[in-house]
């Protein structure tokens, strides 16, 4: 194998011609980058569903993607053990591919929708073939979306276990959870090895039963152009007093935190400068009693905030040319979220959730500031310092470093297939089963 | 008339038997001479003896054949023959018992009337009763309904059998005159029959009657008189009682009655067209015919309160008195029983007895009800008008619970409470019990009691774990089998797994024998219960399928746990060992049958080894049941504490292992007769057959090196109630039957 490029699938829970996530972005970026830094050719499975139409006799499709890409239809899914009861299709359409592909790296970047079982899938179908899993977020530890945010609240959970869960879902009782975990976690095993973007996410899941050893802590690469220019101030006088929200606005993206604590900085310090700038949407699908909320703080910022609704991660550069700062409140942990690599692509320093991914990625003080999680309170104090330090802007700026962009994010990726092919060859593979 | 002479004989045992004679007897005549009789056999041990003589009188001594050694005493019927010869004045039928050992002939007899020995020589040929009749009547005239009376009324004396009783009521058919019929008649609940019609000469109040059902049997007819206006001559209606002497009646056999008048027997018929009336429906007959009905005090009281009887209708609730009952459960015990569960308000103890009656029987159960606290019930009558003052608002004991063995709803009959009040009157509360005692109705009833309280405690070891003693749950029965890619004949183990209503626990405890390759490969053997059967057999499929997995899904009929389960599932394979595996215990790494199996083959396969199994959150749950050596009780040891103290233990001797997850020899297992089918939890059941199979000489090994996992269903809630209950009532019944074993083991 190390004579020719290596052969590589990657699996995604999503394409992002269809759904613009973090982790479908994260995936296309490691096969586009995958083909271009070369000794690596790879090929895009994505998974669709409902509502998009599929084929009467085979779950595979292409809607006129590109050319290297599958689409694969999955609908028959169970959410609380992220399994696919359709593993017939599993079998027939989307080990046909895997097995004519015959690559040396199966790399699934989630498998939500797809189901656990695909991995097992492609260990029996191709017993030599390396198995990567990334990991974006805790879906396969907490049931709660991932989020590992207790239910009816806010709080944060530091630990699952069967009964904590049964404590934020009472109407599944321990014993389901145990067989989630069980399930999840030995169908994981599966897999040669995981990726993950933050350290804070490999502790998590190594805390939960995955071995250390099977974990790389890869960031997400970039692929944008070049940084765009920092926002040309109207005079020497000028402040950097443009704040933006990146994202969906739901209840645990902490959008409610951060429209509270703009309502009440003081009009002194905000002055006709200021402004909170918000791009996502998705705020009519989330819960009457969240949107109500979010109308009425919304209501109470006045003219301090605007929406400029959901955007295309194309657009991002023009939109950071009219920012200075990137707040992300999420009142969850967050793992690597990419308007941080984005954010710090075009040198804008971050106020950020003081927990998770986010404090890793951004060190408070040297590129960012951290306020205390769910606190408007703390976050006021951080903004108003914002607007009131003249060279804080500056000197964080100079703190940021460049994050990777694509190609290198899969020359990493490239170099760890590699070892673990090389390793995976010295294993029996009469092993092969063994979870 | 004919030489030949009448043949009796009678044998050793006591028995006799007619030698019939080989002429008809169709010209027999009643002989006149005063020298020589006719003889009439009825059944072995009696005979009519037919003849004339100057004088008789009754009893009379006889000797049989003249022998003195064969003296009997025979009561005589007797009537005047008008215009006869003074040696030939009477007439008369002896009635002769023959109380012998030995084999006899008899051929003549000496009747002894006032210190006279008179000699009759039978006539050889003997003359079946019905031909007698003809005869006598022929000679008695008038007399012969006084005859007949005489010799029925000795007939039914003494010892009675059916042919004595037959001939009897032969008798009074061949002379008692009809005298109406019954038209109504209905079984009463109290055991008596209701009837109904008209008649001329039926005497009012009690009086001895005889019935004709299934042969004749005498019976107390206790009756009224009814004015009636559709009847001629001096006709009246009638409403009576019947009571057997004896046996039960059964309505739809009822021939005729017999009863006698001044004027000599009479028959009521049963009516061709006659009604019969429910159970139920028959105080309402008696009510509504009760204000034209005439006769004694005690009668009419009698009827009276057969109308007062149970019609179907709840009449506690209609009581004026502060007295109110309610059900929540009544099962009839699949084996046996009736258990009865709910409350009764009574705050001023008007009630004096609780009758629970069903088929035709019935038991007091107020005197060993468990009473058990009902606040609610307090509670829901407190502002009750008719309560109102009387309700001690601290006092709550108002539920019930009685288990009554030997009572069953069967044959539709009703089943119901009988109140008695203040000694004076009757209330009902109809009951409709269930057949089957599901797990789940089971719950409910076992939900409502506490086993902290003492009340709790007597209602296990009075009724609940009576009835689960007596509780017959058919052994579980393979229904339907489907194999997926499965076959055990060249494997000496099989896996047999044990599922309950839960597809999910099914599907994810074969994915992850899946991921086990030495799992995989061996035969598995799922067993679900009949219910789950549709649903599950296509998830089976579907994971044997992707995963290659060797499954035989078994659907068997009553199966309520893994038990159960694994009961059925043990004749679907021929695998010499087994791994027992309830399907929510699930494996903490791979390689755990081998290791069962490594420490199963170096005992020779005479053991059965369980693992370690923790709860999910890493506490023991089980780890060897072990005997205490101070309370001399089996202990699960070292249950609820952390996994870590049973870290570097090595494999020992337990007293019982568990089935949950064990690898045992499918012949050791069958030796035993399979699981014990009187306890609720799969906890006693497996440390019963443990212990059956300690006793046959497979002792139970714990194997810590293995750990397995499983978390409780039902946590929390009702279901925590349930298992503590249910636990003491396995408990209670474990110990009935171990406690003796246990006290004398050693530790």
């Amino acid at each position: 194998m190390t004579n020719r490029s290596l052969r590589v699938l990657v699996v995604s829970h999503g394409h992002p011609s269809f759904s613009l996530g973090g982790g479908e972005i994260a995936s296309y970026n490691l096969h586009k980058g995958l083909n271009r830094i070369g000794d690596a050719e790879s090929r895009f499975l994505a998974r669709v569903g409902h509502p998009v139409v599929r084929h009467g006799g085979t779950a595979l499709l292409s809607l006129r993607q590109k050319h290297g890409e599958i689409l694969y239809h999955a609908d028959e899914y169970d959410h609380f053990l992220l399994s696919n009861h359709n593993t017939d299709e599993i079998e027939r359409d989307f080990l046909r591919v895997v097995r004519e592909l015959k690559p040396d790296v199966v790399h699934f970047h989630h498998f939500i929708g797809l189901g656990l079982e695909c991995l097992y899938a492609v260990r029996r179908a191709l017993p030599e073939v390396v198995i990567v899993v990334t990991f974006h977020e805790f879906l396969s530890i907490c049931h709660h979306h991932g989020q590992m945010v207790k239910t009816g609240s806010t709080k944060l959970c530091h630990r699952s276990s069967p009964a904590d869960c049964n404590a934020c879902f009472p109407e599944i009782s321990p014993a389901r959870f145990l067989r989630r975990e069980y399930f999840v976690r030995s169908l994981l095993q599966v897999a040669d090895h995981f990726v993950s973007p933050s350290q804070f996410l490999v502790d998590r899941y190594v805390d939960w039963g995955l071995p250390a050893e099977k974990f790389t802590v890869i960031e997400n690469g970039l692929d944008i152009s070049a940084p765009v220019e920092p926002r040309p101030l109207p005079d020497a006088k000028g402040r950097r007093a443009r704040f933006a929200y990146f994202g969906q606005i739901t209840a645990f993206k902490g959008v409610d935190v951060l429209l509270d604590a703009v309502a009440r900085i003081p009009e002194s310090v905000w002055g006709d400068d200021a402004q909170l700038m918000i791009f996502g949407g998705n705020l009519e699908r989330q819960p009457s009693a969240f949107q109500e909320k979010i109308k009425a703080l919304v209501e109470r910022a006045g003219t301090r905030v605007r929406f400029y609704g959901a955007y295309q991660n194309s657009e991002m550069p023009r939109l950071m040319k009219s920012i200075d700062w990137t707040i992300i409140p999420s009142i969850w942990w967050e793992n690597s979220p990419i308007v941080i690599q984005e954010s710090f692509f075009h040198g804008r320093p971050l106020i950020c959730s003081n927990v998770g991914g986010m404090a890793e990625k951004i060190t408070d003080g040297v590129d960012g500031l951290h306020f205390r999680v769910g606190s408007s309170e703390d976050l006021i104090d951080r903004m108003v310092e914002a607007l009131t330090d003249a060279t804080l802007w500056d000197r964080l700026r100079a703190g940021i470093r460049r994050p990777i962009d694509i190609d290198e994010c899969a020359s990493v990726h490239r170099d760890l297939y590699r070892d673990l092919a090389s390793h995976r060859a010295e294993i029996d593979p009469a092993a092969i089963r063994t979870a | 008339m004919t030489s030949i002479h009448a043949l009796v004989e009678a044998r050793h045992s006591g028995t006799t038997e007619l030698v019939a004679a080989n002429s008809p007897t169709d010209h027999l005549t009643l002989p006149l001479d005063g020298e020589t009789a006719l003889a009439a056999p009825i059944g072995d041990d009696l005979v009519l003896i037919c003849g004339v003589a100057a004088s008789m009188s009754s009893p009379a001594p006889v000797l049989l054949n003249g022998d003195p050694t064969l003296a009997m005493t025979a009561t005589v019927a007797t009537w005047r023959r008008h215009g006869a010869p003074p040696e030939a004045a009477i007439g008369f039928v002896a009635i002769v018992p023959l109380k012998i050992a030995g084999r006899l002939r008899l051929r003549s007899i000496v009747l002894r009337c006032d210190g006279q020995p008179v000699r009759y020589t039978l006539v050889k040929r003997a003359v079946p009763l019905t031909k007698l009749m003809p005869i006598l009547s022929q000679d008695a005239g008038e007399h012969i309904a006084d005859v007949a009376d005489t010799m029925a009324q000795a007939l039914m004396k003494g010892r009675s059998n059916t042919a004595r009783v037959a001939a009897a009521m032969s008798l009074l058919a061949a002379t008692a005159r009809n005298d109406g019929y019954v038209e109504v008649m209905g079984p009463a609940d109290s055991g008596e029959i209701f009837l109904q019609g008209w008649s001329n000469a039926l005497p009012v109040d009690q009086s001895r009657v005889f019935v004709a059902h299934d042969g004749y049997h005498a019976a107390e007819l206790t009756a009224a008189t009814v004015a009636r206006d559709d009847l001629g001559g001096g006709a009246q209606g009638f409403v009576g009682l019947l009571a057997a002497a004896d046996v039960p009646f059964d309505i739809e056999r009822l021939k005729h009655l017999f009863f006698r008048t001044a004027e000599g027997w009479r028959t009521l018929e049963i009516y061709q067209r006659r009604v019969l009336l429910a159970s139920t429906d028959v105080p309402a007959h008696i009510r509504d015919v009760l204000p034209r009905a005439s006769a004694g005090t005690e009668t009419l009281q009698l009827l009276r309160r057969a109308g007062e009887r149970f019609d179907g209708r709840d009449t506690v609730s209609l009581l004026d008195k502060p007295i109110r009952l309610g059900m929540d459960l009544v099962v009839d015990v699949p084996g046996g029983g009736l258990l009865v569960s709910g409350w009764m308000l009574d705050p001023e103890g008007s009630v004096d007895s609780v009758i629970l009656r069903a088929s035709g029987g019935g038991a007091p159960v107020h005197a060993s009800w468990t009473r058990l606290p009902r606040p609610d019930v307090t509670a829901a009558f407190e502002q009750n008008d008719l309560f109102a003052g009387c309700i001690d608002p601290r006092r709550h004991d108002h539920g019930f619970l009685a288990f009554v063995p030997g009572l069953s709803s069967a044959d539709d009959e009703p089943v119901y409470f009988e109140l008695s009040v203040e000694s004076n009157a009757l209330a009902f509360y109809p009951l409709k019990p269930v057949r089957a005692l599901s797990r789940r109705a089971l719950e409910r009833l076992v939900s409502t009691l506490d086993p902290r309280m003492s009340g709790g405690v007597k209602a296990i070891e009075r009724h609940i774990g009576p009835m689960m003693q007596a509780l017959d749950h058919p052994a579980p029965r393979i229904v339907e089998m489907r194999d997926f890619e499965f076959d055990d004949s060249a494997s000496r183990t099989a896996l047999v797994m044990g599922a309950g209503l839960d597809t999910e626990e099914v599907s994810v405890a074969l994915s992850l024998l899946a991921l086990d390759p030495e799992v995989a490969d061996m035969p598995i053997v799922v067993c679900v219960p009949i219910a789950t059967f549709g649903d599950i057999a296509s998830e089976v499929q579907r994971l044997s399928a992707f995963y290659g997995l060797s499954v035989r899904l078994i659907a068997a009929d009553g199966v309520q746990d893994a038990c159960d389960a694994f009961e059925a599932a043990i004749g679907g394979t021929k695998a010499e060992t087994l791994v027992l595996l309830e399907s929510g215990v699930l494996p903490r790494q791979p390689g755990w049958v081998a290791r069962m199996q490594r420490a199963y083959n170096a005992r020779g396969g005479k053991v059965l080894i369980s693992p370690t199994i923790v709860f999910e959150d890493d506490s023991i749950r089980f780890a060897g049941t072990w005997l205490d050596d101070t309370e001399r009780l089996l202990v699960d040891r070292f249950i609820g504490y952390p996994r870590d103290v049973v870290r570097g233990a090595e494999a020992m001797e337990v007293i019982a292992g568990t089935t949950a997850c064990c690898i045992v020899s499918r012949a050791a297992l069958a030796s035993t007769g399979g699981f014990g089918r009187t306890y609720l939890g799969v906890a006693e059941k497996g440390r019963d057959l443990c212990l059956k199979l300690k006793l046959a000489g497979i002792p139970s090994l714990w194997l810590p090196e293995v750990e397995m996992v499983a978390a409780d269903e039902d946590h929390g809630g009702s279901g925590l109630a349930w298992r503590r209950l249910a636990q003491r009532i396995d408990r209670w019944s474990f110990n009935r039957r171990w406690s003796l074993l246990v006290a004398n083991m050693r530790g």
